[in-house]
């Protein structure tokens, strides 16, 4: 094993938000400050890590870190162009959420276990993503599970403990659906690194059936992060945690790691040949078609606002999976530009309503009534993703829809389009709504179910505590400029096409 | 200084100038027109197209086409900017009006020169969106219903539009540049869509149902802008993104139905309305029709495709002055008691929708008369007729009931500079024929004694018929036509959205049948069936095993 720098980056990556995790899991209560500055040079360093390791993909260099673990299947960290899409969102959207999240908790209790789970989970996220081969992955995945399940419960009421226990129960059988389907690729072909156009084509002969199994199991076992119907229900009961934590959820770390499972599985484990040729795809694809229109239809109904957020995401996150079963160049693009897109978009929308919750105790959607004229700056940053998530263009949500139909057309699968269409449709009998009661509603006579008033020395914008606004107008103004700016060689669709070029002409 | 650079400053000016709005709160609005001028500079001295690093294929520029649409969209746009800037209503108009005001416009412009579909769909979507708050910023009952139907049938038509244009991508093999969509045939579907998403925005029978209701809830100037460039802007999305090739063979006669129905309802309709700009709502809808006939025409002869395009961007650019000087007229009506010099101005955009000599009206009709023989539609010439005449009337309607509307009292008089604009828009139609070389040929054909007499005839006999009309008024009820099946489906539509009929899904299982399942296995236990079924399988495992050795 020799220690060179392309060696030590990957590993880096994960310890740059492990170790200060770590450190303020001892911290006191109190040591405020610290664990402040402990949060924000991790989320800085990781950040610069990760610019570091983009630039030598870009230029082609090969990062692995690998020791031994299992006979035949050690541990690998790999940063290759896939990975890199998804750390660099997640290092992006951790620097942004812990920044939200010291404002959302402020005078809040347990806040150095909170953090110090925030941060473990953020690496889990991160290996998850490096993860080179299927042990590596799973080992992150269930990392992840545990990481995440004491922010679920944090504020520890009886609703967040069931929700809590549900969760538990969807993500370990999950994991063990995953474990299983592992072991029999394992026990079948050995576990190779994750390499571009997949490596189990020499055993599609012999064991197809066994691969076919394999998949399924898999599937299975991604889906439930991933939410597919029907193992969804954990996603809008985990609703219940404090917003930086679903915005997390939703956008970065487990809904996506479920979902990146399955590209890695498509495409680096299966490849684009074997899945074709055992029709792998088709069910995939109705299964991703059925949640987006369900997650949708779900949304309509809801009247709490962070529970229509997330059935949005439950129908959102299977474009990336619906993207990924049309098994096409342009829907694979549409699909991972989509991965980024929805993370900024979602967590936008999930800062939003905890902004709205925590200033002025706004939790159901009746309850938004002119927003717009008491926190002008969040509802506009609300109003710009909401529109992209309906996919209204220039935003980014409609860069991926646009890829995903051509996409669709692209493998002769038209009824693809009617898929999106709808949902867009329902997208925006869902969200329209939010934006009308907010800026065209007159509030309510009775005021604000619970307003609170801000007093802290950097108070510049009045509507809410900064570190609740800024964050929001941030990652909204990426969604605006991923879509606006889509062909500049910085956007996620012009990373996502280097992938899909590297994966499709090998 | 490189000239390309026009491009990006021809969209970036409106949004740019809304940040002056902060700065000089009271006066910016009042010099807001300035942000049309690289929009009119660039039309009289197109630059070469540019590259934009924005979404893919972005590419800005202005073949023939565009420079005329370009030409009279930022016209009216400057002269509405500059009526809106000076006018002083009894709600003023704020920081939202001007916001969604010079989005929209960035979105109308947007659209003339974007030569890519993505970039034509981008500037589509933007105005779609912003024009809902210029129809509904001013609160109220009727701006919320107005606006509400508009903002359901944009969403529609968005995404009518976004699969037709998909679609249409597969068609050209996923070409960017809508240079190489002419070439590449259209499926009938892809045809359709692309016709049903563009015809809610021009207002056609029968997708017209939403503009008597939006017009009437917003301002004149707003509908001045609406009419006069945004539903232009569907021809001009019809016109790029379907080939020349007819995409819908002998459907085409139905189309061209459609557009007959709609030249003609729209005028049976709109006549009994009292309000005028529900009166010049329905007389667009029923240019509409025309504008249709002549996208139907040049697709039944593709070789004589760019007299018809020319002809399209002279009625397009004839109906957009025009009606854009009749609404601001109108909103003049509205504030103050007009002079008869009001009324001199306001009677020339009047006469050209008419068809009077010597305006673009009597130009436009003379061309499409001309171009109709050689097409199967010969005889339609008669029906030209009757529709210069029908038009005619609901103009005359529409300025009678503007003269109904006049405020009764003094009411202050309306500042110069915004009536400089509409004066502009309304000798546009005059002057047009005699400076815009493509006019030349049906301008000399129109000047014929014979088409003179016959056109100015049109005229003067709709002016006796309505002159009849005001000294013995039929009472008509209005009540058919404000039944509106617009608000039915608006109102559908939001008590779907708002208590949507579906079910919640419980996994709940039922308890009670599986505790009733529980006790009847344990119950089974405790009989003695299993020791029954274990003695029976013993002996004949035994019984087996003695027979087999």
């Amino acid at each position: 094993m020799s220690l060179s720098w392309t060696g030590i980056l990957p590993l880096a990556v994960v310890l740059s938000s492990l170790v200060p995790g770590l450190l303020i899991f001892t911290l006191r209560e109190d040591q405020q400050q610290l664990r402040t500055f402990l949060n924000l040079l991790g989320a800085v360093i990781k950040l610069v890590l990760v610019a570091l390791m983009l630039y030598g993909v870009s230029q082609g260099a090969v990062f692995r870190f690998e020791f031994p673990f299992l006979p035949e299947a050690g541990i690998l960290l790999h940063g290759d162009a896939l990975s890199l899409q998804f750390v660099s969102l997640s290092s992006v959207l951790w620097l942004a959420t812990t920044v939200y999240a010291i404002g959302y908790l402020e005078g809040a209790a347990l806040k150095s276990r909170f953090f110090g789970y925030f941060s473990l989970c953020v690496s889990a996220t991160v290996g998850l993503a490096l993860a080179g081969n299927l042990v590596t992955f799973l080992l992150f995945y269930e990392l992840l599970t545990l990481a995440t399940f004491p922010l679920v419960v944090h504020t520890g009421t009886p609703e967040a403990l069931r929700a809590g226990r549900v969760y538990l129960a969807y993500t370990l059988g999950g994991g063990a659906l995953a474990l299983m389907g592992i072991a029999l690729l394992h026990s079948i072909g050995g576990t190779e690194s994750f390499t571009t156009g997949g490596y189990l084509a020499p055993l599609m002969a012999e064991h197809s059936a066994s691969l076919m199994l394999a998949f399924g199991l898999l599937v299975a076992g991604f889906g439930v992060k991933a939410a597919l119907i029907p193992l969804h229900g954990w996603l809008p009961m985990a609703m219940v945690a404090p917003a930086p934590v679903s915005a997390l959820l939703h956008a970065v770390a487990v809904v996506k790691a479920g979902v990146f499972g399955l590209v890695r599985l498509v495409y680096n484990v299966y490849g684009v040949d074997v899945m074709d040729a055992l029709h792998l795809n088709d069910p995939l694809l109705w299964v991703a078609s059925a949640t987006i229109i369900y997650g949708s239809l779900r949304a309509l109904t809801q009247t709490n606002l962070k529970k229509r957020l997330a059935y949005s995401t439950v129908s959102q996150v299977s474009y990336i999976a619906f993207g990924v079963g049309l098994l096409g160049p342009l829907a694979a693009a549409g699909a991972l530009a989509h991965l980024v897109h929805q993370g900024l978009m979602k967590v936008t929308l999930f800062y939003c309503a905890g902004a709205f919750a925590q200033t002025l105790g706004v939790h159901r959607v009746q309850e938004m009534n002119g927003l717009g004229k008491r926190m002008p700056a969040t509802m506009a940053a609300f109003t710009v993703c909401a529109l992209g998530m309906i996919g209204i263009p220039p935003m980014a949500g409609f860069i991926s829809k646009w890829y995903l139909g051509l996409g669709a057309l692209q493998v002769n699968k038209e009824w693809g389009l009617a898929v999106l269409v709808i949902s867009a449709l329902l997208n925006a009998a869902y969200f329209l709504p939010l934006i009308y009661r907010g800026w065209f509603s007159a509030p309510g006579k009775e005021g604000w179910p619970a307003e609170k008033t801000f007093q802290t020395r950097l108070t510049r914008l009045p509507e809410s505590h900064w570190m609740l606004v800024v964050p929001c107008l941030f990652t909204a103004m990426l969604s605006l400029l991923a879509g606006l700016f889509a062909a500049s060689d910085l956007s996620p669709l012009a990373w996502g096409l280097l992938i899909v070029d590297r994966e499709f002409q090998p | 200084m490189n000239g390309t650079l026009l491009w990006p400053a021809v969209v970036a000016t409106p949004l740019l100038a809304y940040f002056s709005l902060y700065r000089w709160p009271e006066t910016a609005p009042r010099w807001l027109w300035l942000c049309c001028l690289p929009a009119l500079a660039a039309a009289v001295w197109p630059p070469p197209a540019l590259d934009i690093p924005l979404w893919p294929g972005a590419r800005w520029g202005a073949d023939d086409m565009r420079r005329g649409f370009l030409a009279f969209s930022a016209l009216v746009w400057l002269a509405s900017t500059l009526y809106a800037g000076r006018d002083r209503p009894a709600v003023p108009y704020g920081k939202w009006f001007w916001l969604a005001w010079l989005l929209t416009l960035t979105g109308n412009l947007l659209i003339v020169i974007s030569l890519d579909a993505a970039g034509l769909y981008v500037g589509y979507a933007v105005m779609s969106l912003s024009a809902y708050i210029l129809i509904a910023h001013g609160g109220g009952k009727i701006p919320r219903r107005g606006g509400r139907i508009y903002l359901q049938l944009a969403i529609v038509s968005e995404l009518l539009i976004f699969s037709g244009l998909i679609f249409r991508f597969g068609e050209t093999g996923f070409a960017l540049e809508l240079l190489h969509w002419r070439r590449a045939p259209a499926a009938p579907l892809t045809a359709l869509l692309l016709l049903a998403g563009f015809g809610i925005k021009l207002g056609v029978w029968p997708l017209h149902f939403w503009m008597p209701l939006a017009y009437p809830a917003s301002r004149p100037v707003v509908c001045a802008v609406l009419s006069g460039t945004m539903m232009k802007t569907a021809i001009l999305g019809l016109w790029t993104f379907l080939p020349a090739e007819n995409p819908l063979a002998e459907w085409t006669h139905w189309l061209m139905a459609v557009a007959v129905i709609s030249a003609f309802y729209a005028v049976v309709a709109g006549l009994p309305q009292k309000d005028s700009r529900k009166v010049l709502a329905y007389s667009s809808i029923s240019q509409a029709g025309y504008l249709l006939a002549i996208v139907a025409l040049a697709w039944q002869q593709p070789e004589h495709r760019s007299q018809w395009g020319i002809l399209l961007l002279m009625w397009t650019v004839h109906h957009g002055l025009a009606k854009g000087a009749l609404f601001l007229g109108a909103g003049l009506a509205r504030a103050q008691r007009l002079q008869p010099a009001h009324w001199l101005i306001l009677a020339i955009p009047a006469l050209a929708m008419a068809g009077f000599p010597l305006t673009t009206g009597a130009v436009v009709k003379t061309a499409l008369e001309e171009g109709l023989t050689g097409t199967p539609y010969t005889s339609f010439s008669a029906l030209l007729l009757a529709g210069s005449l029908a038009t005619g009337l609901l103009v005359l309607r529409a300025l009678w009931r503007m003269y109904h509307s006049q405020p009764t009292g003094d009411a202050d008089k309306f500042a110069a500079g915004g009536v400089a604009g509409w004066i502009i828009l309304s000798l546009m139609v005059l002057v047009l024929p005699w400076c815009w070389p493509l006019m030349d040929q049906p301008f000399a054909a129109s000047l014929k004694t014979g088409k003179i007499l016959s056109s100015a005839g049109l005229v003067l006999l709709a002016v006796a018929i309505a002159t009849i009309a005001v000294k013995f008024p039929i009472s008509v009820s209005r009540r058919s036509f404000n039944r509106h099946p617009g608000m039915v489906v608006s109102r559908f539509i939001k008590a779907l959205i708002d208590d949507p009929p579906l079910p919640t899904p419980s996994f709940s299982p039922d308890r009670l049948w599986w505790r009733d399942r529980e006790r009847h296995w344990n119950r089974f236990w405790r009989r003695d069936a299993v020791s029954f079924t274990a003695l029976t399988l013993g002996l004949l495992l035994l019984a087996v095993g003695i027979w087999w050795l």
